[in-house]
């Protein structure tokens, strides 16, 4: 009985250490799921640019746009960032769709202020109903610090931002908007 | 202006010949009866004193032909003085030419009269393209500037040679070698790369941001870029990243380029140099705030060759212009050719024939302005091209023999062949080099051998003769020092070739002594028409001993002059002969000429170069260089001259209706541009021109301590009121009755050509009339007084107008002498001797008798001792 067990024990052993790297691989290979937030998203009319941003990176697959909140919930196979640590996968996340849409869009970790503490600041302006014009106005609001989400349009003729007030009031977006050379209608 | 009249001074000298040449019974007396009394030592009339003057030297002889001249005109002695009988004058003529013959003989004796000579810039760089065909290697840029002697860069005088020089010619050496040695298996990969003009990075798209231009989608402003209005467009990178520009969409512009804006397709930048496949599409259009409406006529665009320097950011980087390209009224017209670009070179635009420094486009920018615009749908830019793998350059220096890669393990103690890495070296360009293959090289199984096989093919063509056994081992030599000193079989070949390339041999033009042997003459005659080295049918014909042949030359000059290389010849002869080169010289003030652009400028040169190519090929004589019944013309200047009915920017023949003048070289706007100094015209300058690039008739350089006119462009006074005050000086009134005349009659063109009656001025003046000008230039000059083209000819008779100095020039035989003298100088690199003065009339006459122009001119020229010895 000795020598059949210690033939067992040794193919078993044998065969765990043969499926090791596979269940490893399998692990690897487990899609994983990931919501943020994205940069670049001003209008809803932007919804399109985003899928064909995400259809030309094989890597990650766009589950859901949430145009309201600037939300995306992306799928990627855990290998893709196997060796980026957990807060790092947002960044390379941003690299690649950075790389992608010409810097016109990124991805950033969720907003941690609660949105009831967030404030919507609403400002008219007038402009050539353009989509570089809007990015440019969108750019120039969304990179003050304190601001969460906003959007803009032209068309509309309007900006709107969700702003952490305790950082950011309406004065401060209006002058980086007219340093922009944003016209800002009179009230 | 007063002018020492020299004249005085030679004529009034000649005892002296006495004591100097064989003399003559009766020419003492002759002088001494006519010409001592002011030309002696103690009188020195003009500051000369010909008692002094020696025939055998150099300078003193160059007087004592000018004497002659002078004499043999009837010039002197002066009407005032005592006159000579026929008899009396004939006889001292005689004299003194005998004289002049036997000094210049003794000068000459033993020595060839062309001088030994390097090749000039273009000539090298031109025999390097031919010999590695590589068609647009560009090499004069980098070389000393070639000084000039009797008018010609080529001329043995002019090209000494420096430590300077040396040491470029070892750098271009080099240069050429990189580009003709292949160093991959493969050529470059193919790449097609197609770009709008709104390119990111570059000038159009900031414009189009303020207005100066708009994006147009089925001839429709771009929904997705709306033309800028009231509100201009906000931040250029963020269109650019959001693809406003890359969208497919075609740019139309409202703008010339300027100080500040430089259009150019930057997104490729040259990595390999090469031929490459260019294509473009055209159209222009009326904007009328908003809309695209049918355009005014065809408009012309310019694409030209720039150059990046330094990190290639901004504008201004040396350019040369392509060519210039019709736009049609709302339909595209494509255009494709095929150029040669280099490493940092990249294709710039412009919109040519819109207003320079036009209207604005005011508050409301585009969708406030109402004018033309030129839309370029793209550019498209394949290539590079290679024939064959390896190139033929490569092939001329290693033959068949095969790349390999080169293995360090494989070739012990043997130093790999230097690298440079490629590299895109613009970060505007978007095209990116090919991997790297590793170090390939030409692989020998026997070195020495195949060197000297090699040798054997390349020297006497890069020599342009037979070479000596002797002279291929010493090459061979060099290359078995470098073997063995570890180099490479390609660095050790490398080092031959730019030896040979620094040699006397390459860099000089070798030619025997006395009659030319049949490869110094495929050397002439290529080199007179193509700036270059001949090609093999020539040396062929040089091998077989058949081209000293008259018939043989005869074909050989007429295949030469149709091939595109002579062109060369046309552009290097005119720009020396006409000053052409010189035609950039002055900017036209802006005020008195708003007309004047880029545009026109280079239609002036294109002109000029057309219509002598037309005198060529329809072997027309010489009346035509001033006068003639059709012009080389493109729309730009058919509307400058205000001739109807021309349409778009290619210079075509055009028949002249009845009474214009235009046409010759005399009436040519490049002549008139180049004669004039950017603000006014001078009649001096002008007459001095023609006297001495037309007729052959140089004037005496004005005296030091007169000043120049200064031009009046406040108008109160017109340039002949002021030249009146010399004029009417007895001491300047001897020269000017020459030179004015024709300086007068072309007053009735001004600074850049244009006819007038009346002078511009930017002050005192009656408003002036638009005319032709563009409708879109502001004008502020105003008519001042009024033009006189009237005037006496030094021989007599008089002209009211520019037509009738035409009729009456046309009929001079200073045309056809000096047209005879000017090619041979060129053509033989070397002045127009006394000696040679009687086979120069033969030439002439014979193509006279002939009936023929100047073709016919050439061809005597070429069958001509002159043209065949040294």
């Amino acid at each position: 009985m000795g020598l059949p067990w210690k033939i067992m024990k040794s193919a078993v052993l044998a065969m765990v250490c043969l499926a090791l790297p596979s269940l490893a691989e399998t692990s690897q290979n487990v899609p994983l799921k990931i919501t943020c937030q994205v940069t670049g998203l001003f209008a809803e009319d932007r919804q399109p640019d985003l899928r064909k941003v995400f259809g030309s990176i094989p890597s990650v697959k766009l589950i859901a746009i949430q145009y309201s909140k600037a939300e995306v919930t992306l799928e990627y196979a855990a290998k893709e960032f196997s060796n980026a640590k957990p807060d790092q996968v947002v960044k390379r996340l941003d690299d690649l769709v950075r790389n992608a849409s010409r810097h016109a869009l990124g991805i950033k970790p969720l907003s941690l202020t609660p949105r009831e503490k967030l404030k919507l600041i609403e400002i008219q302006v007038e402009g050539l109903d353009c989509k570089g014009c809007a990015l440019a106005a969108y750019e120039v609001v969304a990179r003050v610090e304190g601001v969460e989400r906003a959007t803009a349009s032209f068309k509309k003729g309007l900006i709107t931002a969700l702003v952490d007030p305790s950082k950011v009031d309406r004065g401060q977006l209006e002058k980086a908007l007219k340093a922009r050379e944003v016209h800002i209608k009179a009230p | 202006m007063t002018q020492p009249n020299l004249i005085f001074l030679f004529v009034f000298s000649f005892p002296l010949l006495l004591a100097q040449v064989a003399p003559c019974a009766e020419s003492p007396v002759f002088f001494e009866k006519h010409c001592y009394s002011c030309h002696d030592g103690q009188n020195r009339k003009g500051g000369l004193d010909l008692t002094t003057l020696k025939i055998e030297a150099p300078l003193d002889f160059e007087r004592w032909v000018k004497v002659f001249d002078r004499l043999e005109a009837g010039e002197m002695p002066p009407k005032a003085k005592k006159q000579p009988s026929a008899n009396e004058a004939a006889e001292a003529q005689k004299w003194l030419r005998q004289s002049l013959l036997k000094a210049e003989l003794q000068k000459r004796k033993g020595e060839s009269r062309t001088g030994l000579r390097r090749l000039t810039r273009a000539e090298y760089e031109n025999t390097m393209r031919d010999l590695f065909h590589l068609d647009g290697m560009p090499l004069q840029g980098e070389l000393p500037a070639d000084g000039s002697a009797h008018g010609f860069d080529n001329n043995a005088d002019a090209l000494d040679i420096s430590h300077v020089n040396l040491a470029k010619y070892i750098e271009a050496a080099d240069r050429v070698l990189d580009m003709a040695i292949a160093t991959r298996p493969n050529p470059p990969s193919i790449t097609k790369q197609r770009i709008s003009l709104a390119n990111s990075a570059g000038f159009v798209a900031h414009v189009l941001l303020h207005g100066d231009g708009v994006i147009l989608k089925d001839k429709k402003p771009d929904p997705e870029f709306p033309p800028a209005g009231a509100q201009m467009h906000i931040d250029q990178g963020a269109h650019e990243r959001i693809g406003s520009f890359n969208n497919g969409s075609s740019v139309g512009l409202f703008r010339h380029e300027d100080e500040s804006f430089h259009p150019y397709f930057i997104e490729f930048v040259t990595i390999y140099p090469g031929k490459y496949r260019v294509k473009t599409s055209l159209w222009s259009f009326q904007w009328d705030k908003g809309q695209v409406l049918p355009a005014r006529g065809t408009e012309a665009a310019r694409l030209s060759l720039v150059t990046l320097t330094g990190d290639g950011r901004g504008g201004g980087h040396p350019s040369t212009v392509l060519a210039y390209f019709d736009a049609p009224s709302l339909q595209e017209k494509k255009h494709e050719f095929t150029q040669w670009l280099n490493p940092r070179e990249i294709i710039g635009f412009n919109a040519a024939s819109l207003a320079q420094g036009g209207q604005t486009r005011g508050k409301k920018r585009a969708m406030g302005f109402t004018g033309p615009g030129i839309a370029c749908d793209h550019l498209e830019i394949e290539g590079p091209f290679h024939a064959e793998w390896p190139p033929r350059s490569h092939k001329e220096l290693f033959g068949d023999l095969p790349l390999a890669e080169f293995k360090l393990a494989e070739h012990p103690g043997v130093r790999p062949p230097k690298r440079k890495l490629t590299r895109q070296e613009m970060g505007a360009g978007k095209n990116r080099p090919d991997v790297e293959p590793g170090i390939w090289t030409v692989r020998s199984q026997e070195p020495l051998a195949d060197a000297g096989r090699l040798l054997s093919h390349f020297l006497p063509r890069a020599f342009r003769r037979p070479v000596s056994t002797e002279t291929q081992k010493h090459y061979l030599k060099r290359v078995e020092e470098r073997l063995k000193a570890g180099d490479s079989f390609e660095a050790a070949m490398r080092w031959a070739y730019r030896a040979a390339l620094c040699s006397a041999d390459f860099l000089y033009h070798v030619e025997p002594a006395g009659k030319l042997d049949a490869y110094a003459m495929a050397c002439r005659l290529s080199y007179f028409f193509w700036k270059s080295m001949p090609d093999e049918p020539l040396l062929s014909l040089a091998k077989a001993g058949k081209l000293n042949q008259g018939e043989t030359l005869r074909s050989e000059t007429d295949r030469l002059l149709k091939d595109g290389k002579s062109e060369r010849f046309v552009e290097d002869f005119l720009g020396q002969w006409l000053k052409l080169r010189q035609i950039a010289a002055t900017d036209p003030d802006r005020k008195l000429y708003p007309e004047f652009s880029p545009y026109l400028q280079d239609s002036m040169v294109k002109e000029t170069r057309a219509y002598f190519r037309e005198m060529l090929d329809k072997g027309l004589g010489a009346s035509f260089l001033v006068q003639s019944d059709f012009a080389m013309l493109n729309e730009k200047l058919a509307v400058h001259y205000g001739i109807p009915a021309v349409s778009g920017s290619q210079i075509r023949r055009v028949t002249l209706p009845s009474g214009s003048v235009r046409g010759p070289f005399l009436t040519q706007a490049a002549i008139h541009k180049i004669t004039a100094n950017g603000t006014t015209t001078s009649p001096v300058t002008r007459g001095a021109f023609v006297l001495d690039r037309l007729l052959g008739q140089p004037p005496e350089p004005p005296p030091a301590d007169v000043p120049a006119i200064e031009p009046d462009v406040r108008g109160a006074k017109t340039i002949r009121e002021q030249l009146d005050k010399h004029r009417n000086n007895p001491s300047c009134a001897n020269c000017h009755v020459k030179i004015d005349p024709p300086g007068f009659a072309l007053e009735a063109f001004d600074v850049i050509g244009g006819s007038r009656t009346r002078y511009r001025s930017i002050g005192t003046g009656d408003p002036a009339p638009r005319g032709n000008i563009d409708p879109f230039i502001g004008i502020s000059f105003k008519l001042g007084p009024p033009v006189d083209p009237a005037g006496e000819f030094f021989e007599g008779g008089s002209f009211k107008d520019i037509s009738e100095f035409q009729k009456r020039m046309a009929q001079s035989p200073k045309l056809w002498s000096n047209l005879a003298r000017q090619l041979a100088v060129y053509a033989t690199a070397r002045e127009v001797a006394f000696a040679d003065r009687d086979a120069m009339t033969r030439l002439v006459e014979t193509t006279q008798k002939k009936g023929g122009g100047i073709r016919t001119l050439i061809h005597e020229l070429i069958q001509s001792e002159l043209f065949s010895t040294r």
